[in-house]
């Protein structure tokens, strides 16, 4: 990996965001109504539910960020022809989606800190946190967790071209399974889908950092989740790597990926 | 004068079809080396597949000394390519541009600034340099790609079909570039279709048909090979037929044999002959 190109893939990624403000709807503005949404439906109640309420707007936020942000920036690429030059370079493709996707993550960390306060300001209805500081902590681990499963994604969607439709297919499930929308206990015979899901483990995290337990069936402690975490990041990135050695690969061989 | 790219034998096939078949040529250092051929001969393809962005299933490349499969690295720092396309970011603009390639490229960050700044000027883009490339011509776009391609020092320049699109000013304004650069010691490999800008510019050319060299040398070996004197003349069936002759008096004679013709032109032969001659009529025809 060469920080260099991830860093300046990084900067590229933020002046585009601010120089096409359309981002701000599916990265900001969309979480957040889809929170008020839920908070409207939950006032009466309180405790896990409203945590889950805020979690689910806050995680829904990160990764819809996460994943439109992976499927448009090769679409982006595609259309300028810009992915070549880069393949002139020393620096390789991944190296600038993982630029791009700290930027991403970044942003989707904004956006759940909003929800948060907004949830706490508007409707008075902020989870009381048990160790706060641990709960910021395990924001930012969801979100590496995220955007490791938006860097993957982000090789699969050079491979094809239909990547608006599968990125709108793909934006429930992860909320789904990560246990941000209701326990995954109640997901059944799917559960164990939940299990080989990073964000399971730090979600479960921020649920055990704000109420003090979570609800995985092996639940051993925050510390286990995050170390879980981490080993299927890792799993992640290493996919995602390898992915790319194929794409380039391929890119050689099919001389796609131009204009088109 | 020593070779500072050797292709021998190169094919690369898209399925089934060989868009390079069997490719030999040589560039020498300093030189300014024009690649002509009619669309689809395989030019792209094979600035392709020398600069490492296409792979190949026969033969071998290597550039500066460096085979292109066994040391990537090494020969991808000795060569900068401007593409046929556009390719630059459009959310951004000429400066960050050239900066996210330099960076791209590891250029130290002492010297990133330097280095864009000096070959800004270099090509006269200065001014624009807080443009966003969207708001610039298609002659500042290609400006701007050059100096993209050139920041980390590349011994060889590859340019896909430069000035299509250009204006004429545009165009001139870019075989100045050229040609600067080229007296700084930088190797030009040019494709083109125009005959006009080949012959102004390169010291040989080597015409490529259908994935295959079929002619290499200057301008005016290529031209003697055909014959020097060309006649053209509009025959009576309405159609220009063109002929060609090693000496003036070989074609005056043949002119003045000529009976009911409209018109006759006898003049040098040039390399617009050469090119409509072999990737025309004996390539495809009987
Ligand atoms: N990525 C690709 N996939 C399949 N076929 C291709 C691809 N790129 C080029 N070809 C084919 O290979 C042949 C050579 O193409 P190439 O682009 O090298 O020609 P060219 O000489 O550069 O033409 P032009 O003057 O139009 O730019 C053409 O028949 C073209 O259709
Ligand atoms: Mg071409």
């Amino acid at each position: 990996m060469n920080l260099k190109a991830v860093t300046a893939a990084f900067k590229q990624q933020g002046i585009q965001f601010l120089a096409d403000p359309q981002w701000i709807i599916p990265s900001i503005i969309a979480p957040f109504m889809f929170t008020i949404v839920a908070l409207y439906m939950h006032t009466d109640l309180t405790g896990p539910v409203v945590l889950t309420a805020v979690l689910g707007g806050g995680v829904l936020g990160m990764w819809g960020n996460m994943l439109f942000a992976s499927g448009f920036t090769i679409t982006y690429d595609r259309y300028n022809g810009t992915i070549e030059p880069i393949m002139m370079t020393p620096s390789h493709m991944i190296d600038v989606i993982a630029g791009r996707s700290i930027w991403n993550a970044l942003i989707g960390l904004l956006n759940a800190v909003l929800v948060f306060i907004s949830a706490e300001a508007i409707f008075g209805v902020g989870v009381s946190l048990a160790d706060p500081l641990m709960f910021f902590a395990m924001l930012v681990l969801t979100l590496f967790a995220l955007a490791s499963i938006g860097l993957m994604l982000a090789a699969l969607f050079v491979l094809t071209r239909a990547s608006f439709v599968v990125m709108t297919i793909l934006q429930f499930p992860i909320y789904v399974f990560s246990g941000a929308l209701f326990p995954i206990q109640q997901l059944g015979v799917f559960a164990p889908i939940s299990y080989v899901l990073a964000p399971t483990w730090s979600v479960d995290a921020l649920k055990i950092a704000a109420i003090g337990h979570g609800d995985t069936i092996v639940s051993l402690g925050l510390s286990f989740n995050v170390a879980i975490a981490f080993v299927l990041m890792a799993f992640y990135i290493a996919a995602a790597y390898f992915l790319f050695k194929i794409i380039e690969r391929n890119i050689r061989e099919s001389g796609a990926l131009v204009r088109y | 004068m020593s070779e500072i790219i050797i292709v021998e034998g190169v094919v690369k096939k898209y399925g089934d079809r060989a868009a390079v078949n069997g490719l030999d040529l040589r560039v020498n250092e300093g030189e300014i080396f024009g690649f002509l051929g009619p669309n689809g001969a395989g030019k792209t393809t094979t600035v392709r597949v020398i600069s490492t962005l296409t792979d190949y299933s026969e033969g071998s490349v290597s550039v500066g000394g460096h085979d292109i499969l066994k040391d990537p690295k090494e020969a991808k720092k000795l060569m900068g390519v401007i593409q046929q396309h556009i390719s630059l970011d459009t959310d951004l603009t000429v400066r960050e541009n050239m900066m996210h390639h330099a960076m791209m490229h590891k250029i130290p960050k002492s010297e990133r600034m330097r280095r864009i700044n000096e070959l800004a000027d270099y090509v006269g883009l200065d001014e624009y340099m807080d443009k966003m490339i969207n708001t610039l011509s298609g002659g500042w776009k290609k400006r701007a790609a050059t100096v993209c391609s050139l920041l980390h020092k590349p011994k060889v320049l590859f340019l896909d079909e430069p000035t299509v699109g250009l204006d004429v000013q545009a165009r001139r304004l870019l075989w100045d570039i050229i040609r600067k650069l080229n007296d700084n010691g930088t190797t030009i490999f040019l494709t083109s279709h125009y005959i006009e800008e080949v012959e102004a510019l390169c010291d040989r050319v080597g015409i490529i048909n259908d994935g295959k060299l079929i002619a290499l040398g200057t301008p005016s070996e290529l031209c003697n090979k055909l014959g020097s004197t060309a006649v053209e003349y509009y025959g009576a069936d309405n159609k220009t037929e063109y002929k060609y002759f090693t000496s003036r008096e070989e074609a005056n004679e043949f002119a003045s044999s000529l009976g009911d013709v409209k018109t006759v032109i006898i003049r040098n032969t040039n390399l617009e002959d050469c090119f409509v001659e072999l990737t025309g009529k004996s390539v495809s025809g009987p």
